[in-house]
């Protein structure tokens, strides 16, 4: 069975229908509003060239057993491993792996969202918060008071 | 841009280490409120011996950060240093926390015993290396364990190389409020163990000990029909 999607710059995606369910919110609609299949289901937050590669995602996945997604209490959960083709697929530019993580965030891809957090832990554990504000376009806005309190709270971090 | 939504910035949070997150704290004052409970949920604290010391906060940084704690690890001969406001805690572990239970104990001050009143003047000088433990030994352990019970969420205690001082009423009654138990290489003295019994464990999911708890697999058999609904049960046979 087939799925049409429609990204937020009105490029309709057809794909099977286990592949599109890798998305939580897909899943669900698709429960909601199983008898009407005409229109494409809109995605309003993803456009067309992010979700072009999260379906290329979701179709190398299609086979993977779903992640349990308890929040059990006991978190040791086991890192999921990266295999040479999520390797591959990550080798992209920053701006494009943002708008990833964003897309997989809006369509609950778990798999997808956890490979795209951990390239940006890579990235953000490399550099001081200076750099991070650099990159991100954030301000600082901690008071000159506020700043000492921190450093000083942090001190024992950094052993 | 995708880290500014706090639960992105949670999840990347999970692949960064204590001094890493540390730095991010100090982007700006949307990442801090978003990463300050990946930083504090699983807190190791005080400092072990025989390890590499655990850098630990200061008592001032628990003070206020300490009912962010869901996992509280205490590494040191004197737990009750860090005598606090926990009342998140989910799992406590203690280890290598020898003979000594002393100072105030982990809980609420309303929870806290008074202090006890000091050793009587006829009984020998206490703490200093003796395998029987002093009264005052006693009564603080007692304390602690005490603050321990009424931690409301506690699920898991694992306690790895550690000297139980007799109390077996407030240990056994931690034990009947947790689902998991965890007792490895550590010395549990046998009134505690018949406590143990007593008491049941009606909540428990996984118990594991690891061996050196001579007699200990014994008692577990015989009652084992009041241990209560076990899902996973690991038991070392007695290697003597």
């Amino acid at each position: 069975m087939k799925v049409t999607l429609e990204s937020s710059d009105g490029q309709v995606f057809t794909v099977d229908k286990e592949v599109a369910e890798l998305s939580v919110i897909i899943k669900e609609m698709l429960v909601i509003e199983q008898a009407n299949q005409d229109h494409p289901i809109p995605l309003l937050n993803v456009g067309a060239v992010e979700l072009a590669k999260v379906i290329e995602y979701c179709e190398h996945h299609r086979n993977d057993p779903t992640i349990d997604d308890d929040e059990d209490y006991d978190s040791r959960k086991k890192p999921i491993e990266m295999d040479d083709w999520d390797k591959q697929f990550t080798i992209v530019n920053k701006e494009m792996m943002f708008e990833l993580i964003l897309a997989a965030n809006s369509m609950q891809v778990k798999p997808l969202l956890h490979l795209g957090c951990r390239y940006a832990a890579d990235i953000v554990k490399r550099m001081s918060p200076t750099e991070i504000r650099d990159l991100f376009q954030i301000d600082d806005d901690f008071t000159p008071e506020e700043q000492d309190k921190i450093e000083w709270e942090k001190q024992w971090t950094k052993l | 841009m995708a880290l500014d939504i706090p639960e992105v910035l949670m999840a990347v949070a999970q692949f960064l280490r204590r001094g890493e997150l540390a730095q991010c704290l100090c982007v700006c004052k949307s990442w801090r409120s978003a990463l300050l409970f990946s930083l504090w949920k699983n807190m190791t604290i005080g400092v072990g011996y025989n390890r590499t010391p655990a850098p630990s906060p200061s008592i001032e940084s628990l003070q206020l950060h300490g009912h962010l704690i869901h996992t509280l690890m205490i590494e040191d001969r004197y737990p009750g240093r860090f005598a606090l406001n926990y009342p998140k805690i989910r799992t406590l572990r203690l280890y290598l926390t020898h003979t000594q239970i002393q100072g105030t104990p982990i809980g609420t001050a309303s929870v806290a015993p008074p202090p006890p009143p000091p050793p009587p003047p006829t009984t020998p000088s206490s703490s200093s290396s003796s395998s029987s433990p002093s009264t005052h030994e006693i009564d603080m352990a007692r304390g602690f364990w005490q603050a321990v019970v009424e931690l409301p969420h506690l699920k898991e205690l694992t306690v790895t190389d550690t000297d139980m001082i007799e109390c077996p009423e407030e240990f056994s009654r931690t034990c009947a409020k947790v689902e998991r138990l965890r007792l490895f290489r550590s010395h549990i003295p046998r009134t505690s163990i018949t406590a143990i019994v007593d008491h049941g464990l009606p909540l428990i999911r996984e118990l594991r000990t690891l061996p050196k708890l001579g007699g200990f697999g014994l008692v577990w058999t015989d009652a084992s029909s009041r241990i209560g609904c076990l899902k996973k049960f690991r038991f070392p046979l007695e290697e003597n």
